[in-house]
């Protein structure tokens, strides 16, 4: 009786880890919904949107933010920035003259993504052009 | 008696048998046809393009805002999709800056211009088809209708094309309110809730139902891994080229 009961306690346990093994494996397996995110967008084409809607500088100035939140998010998630967004927040600040600001970010677009090259190199020799006639 | 039951139960068994056999039949020949990504979109699996220019929509619709305000969707799904896409507030103002907004002549430019002027490996047309607000007497609706086509900068094919449409309900709830009164009730919050509802979250799920057909890029995990994924067949990317 007493063997029967450590028997089926043994059973009891080695049917708990199977369920346990099988468990963890569907979740190893069939669990993309609880992977990282590719990217963090954050509130991108939101205030986007706005500054469409509304072109004004409180807008810029909501967009400039969300662009450089989503660069500092990415850092703290261990996310690869999202294409275009350094570009982007380079691009603004060139037009709004500081160029020189700008350049490390047109620099970390290049090397996040080494495609960017021809386009990157394209916008920096602008740079260069109106630092001379400055 | 007896044996009488017995050939009723034959019958229908057959009959059964047979409906269903029927009933798959047409599921079969009437419902979307559905293929591999590699079928659909050999050309993409070939030429594995990496960078993506994105060009300012095309609008075929009447509402004038429809392209500026679609053009801020578009960056999320295609980046998410596994591929470099060049941002397109900067990429907008270069082409505005060489008289390029103009639909027509960005339709009508080689492909491979923009191998040379951005380095892209593919450019993609967008066209809005539908862009709409309905109102009905209880009820109304937002459509958001798009059209994609991506060709390739080095060969000039076409490596992908899908279109995909969204329509939202703006009816509103129900109140409870009964007669005449509670008709009233509805008919204006319906008209409020469609003027307020914004195309931009329609246009969003358009698409995620459009990119989702289009196999993914070096970013993504399931890089080439797709070929055999289905989607619905649509008409071929080559039928359909500008």
């Amino acid at each position: 009786m007493n063997r029967g009961i450590c028997l089926d306690k043994r059973i009891a346990s080695a049917l708990t880890l199977f369920g346990l093994v099988v468990t963890v494996g569907f979740m190893l397996a069939c669990g993309p919904t609880a992977q990282k995110p590719m990217y963090n967008w954050g509130g991108y084409s939101t205030s986007l949107y706005n500054l469409k809607k509304t072109p004004n500088d409180e807008a810029l100035k909501k967009h400039k933010e969300t662009l450089l939140k989503i660069i500092e998010e990415s850092k703290e998630k261990g996310l690869r920035v999202p294409p275009g967004v350094y570009c982007e927040y380079a691009y603004i600040l060139i037009k709004e003259g500081k160029n020189k600001e700008a350049l490390p970010y047109l620099e970390l677009e290049e090397q996040t993504y080494p495609e960017s090259s021809v386009f990157v190199q394209r916008l920096k020799s602008q740079l260069n052009k109106t630092k001379e006639g400055q | 008696m007896s044996k009488g039951i017995r050939i009723n139960k034959q019958i229908a068994t057959t009959l059964t048998l047979l409906g269903l056999i029927v009933t798959v039949g047409f599921m079969l020949a009437c419902g979307p046809k559905l293929t591999t990504k590699k079928e659909s979109f050999p050309n993409i699996y070939d030429e594995k393009p990496l960078s993506i220019l994105v060009l300012p929509p095309i609008n075929m619709t009447t509402a004038a805002d429809a392209k500026e305000y679609y053009a801020t969707t578009i960056a999320e799904p295609v980046s998410l999709a596994g591929y470099y896409i060049y941002p397109i507030e900067v990429t907008t103002d270069i082409l505005k800056a060489e008289g390029l907004y103009d639909t027509e002549l960005l339709v009508n430019l080689p492909p491979q211009k923009f191998k040379q002027h951005f380095g892209a490996d593919a450019v993609m047309y967008i066209k809005i088809l539908k862009w709409d607000t309905a109102y009905f007497v209880l009820g109304g609706s937002v459509t958001v209708s798009v059209d994609f086509s991506l060709k390739s900068t080095t060969t000039g094919k076409v490596l992908w094309a899908y279109d995909g449409t969204m329509k939202i309900d703006t009816t509103g709830s129900d109140y409870g309110v009964g007669g005449w009164a509670g008709m009233a009730i509805k008919l204006m919050d319906t008209a409020v809730k469609t003027a307020v509802t914004d195309y931009v979250p329609v246009a969003k799920k358009a698409n995620i139902i459009t990119v989702s057909s289009m196999p993914f890029g070096k970013y993504h995990q399931l890089f080439d891994k797709d070929r055999d994924e289905k989607v619905i067949l649509k008409d071929k990317p080559e039928e359909k080229g500008k």
